[in-house]
């Protein structure tokens, strides 16, 4: 296609009419270039409003996160306060650490005590055996057989012994 | 992208076509044109025929802003729109200024606008037809169509030239 005219006379008007300049109006150049760089830097102007409403969310969901966090359990928990040691008593880690007295020392001592603690001193030997050893390392009970004869009451109360017939333990007739 | 001396080199060479391009419909023309300017900028691809998307652009908003503006102050715009000139008193030239700006605001806006791109715009008719919804070809047709107008019209010179030889 042409892209000027053919006739001549037309042409010449072309000519002419492109001659005039058109009128720049009020456009100020230096502050349409000075707009346009703006325009360019702007070019991402999403970027700081979504940071600001990402922080946004976040600090709402932490924020209720602690508001809604259920409160912990109340744990009771024993402490122990170390005492002043004073001079009558050993202190509680000497107690703690000091090693347990045999079974040979507590015999010892126990031979020495009188009879009255006797029995309470045998009955602490074997429970320290029982807590150490267990049940199984206690000695057998003694049987009925082997067992000393348990005295009679008239012994006990100093009467001639009475024979008792081996059939009669119901020795009351009626 | 393009840079600082490609944009202002398109500013020196284009803001006086597109402020006539866009004073055919609006009559703040600076405006749109501006505004025409800045969003080339902000593109983030430059278009392939940045001159014709500058044209596309500024009769897009040229448009727009007539509507508003008729919307407000019919009147005004009409005596807005003819009052300053269109063209820089002429110097070297064949043709009155005051008179081709007469007989180019006669002319039917589907030849003006034709007329105005290709002739100050330097558009091609392949690029004014899509830009004013016609095949080229039709394009070409209204410009002839115009150019006949206006020698009809443009019948007196500028006094201080000599006459057009018909």
């Amino acid at each position: 296609m042409s892209e000027s005219t053919s006739d001549p006379k037309l042409a010449a008007l072309e000519k002419s009419l492109a001659a005039l300049v058109p009128v720049p109006g009020r456009i100020d150049r230096d502050q349409l270039l000075f707009r346009a760089g703006q325009a360019s830097v702007r070019s991402r102007p999403w970027l700081w409003p979504a940071t600001t409403a990402l922080s946004i969310v976040v600090t709402a969901g932490l924020a209720t996160v602690l508001a809604l966090r259920p409160t912990p359990a109340m744990v009771e928990r024993v402490v122990y306060v170390p005492s002043p040691p004073s001079a009558s008593e050993p202190s509680f880690q000497a107690r703690t650490t000091a090693p347990m007295p045999s079974t040979a020392r507590l015999d010892s001592s126990i031979e020495e005590e009188p009879s009255l603690l006797a029995s309470s001193a045998e009955y602490i030997r074997e429970r320290n055996q029982a807590i150490r050893w267990g049940v199984e390392a206690l000695p057998p009970a003694p049987s009925v057989a082997s067992a000393t004869p348990t005295p009679s009451v008239e012994s006990m109360l100093g009467l001639p012994e009475r024979k008792v017939e081996p059939g009669s333990l119901f020795p009351l007739k009626f | 992208m393009m840079g600082p001396e490609g944009f202002s080199r398109l500013v020196d060479e284009h803001v006086g076509a597109l402020v006539l391009y866009a004073r055919q419909w609006c009559a703040a023309p600076e405006d749109v044109v501006q505004e025409a300017f800045l969003k080339l900028v902000a593109q983030k691809k430059e278009p392939d025929h940045p001159i014709a998307w500058l044209y596309r652009v500024v009769r897009n908003a040229a448009i727009s802003a007539s509507r508003s503006a008729k919307r407000r102050q019919h009147h005004e715009t009409v005596a807005a729109s003819r009052g300053p000139s269109w063209f820089v008193p002429c110097e070297a030239g064949g043709l009155d200024v005051e008179s081709a700006t007469a007989a180019l605001q006669e002319l039917p806006l589907e030849q003006r606008e034709i007329i105005v791109a290709h002739l100050w715009g330097g558009l091609t008719f392949e690029k004014i037809g899509p830009l004013a919804g016609c095949s080229s070809s039709t394009a070409h047709r209204r410009y002839l169509e115009g150019f006949l107008a206006l020698r009809k019209k443009l019948e007196k010179p500028c006094p201080s030239q000599p006459p057009i030889r018909s």
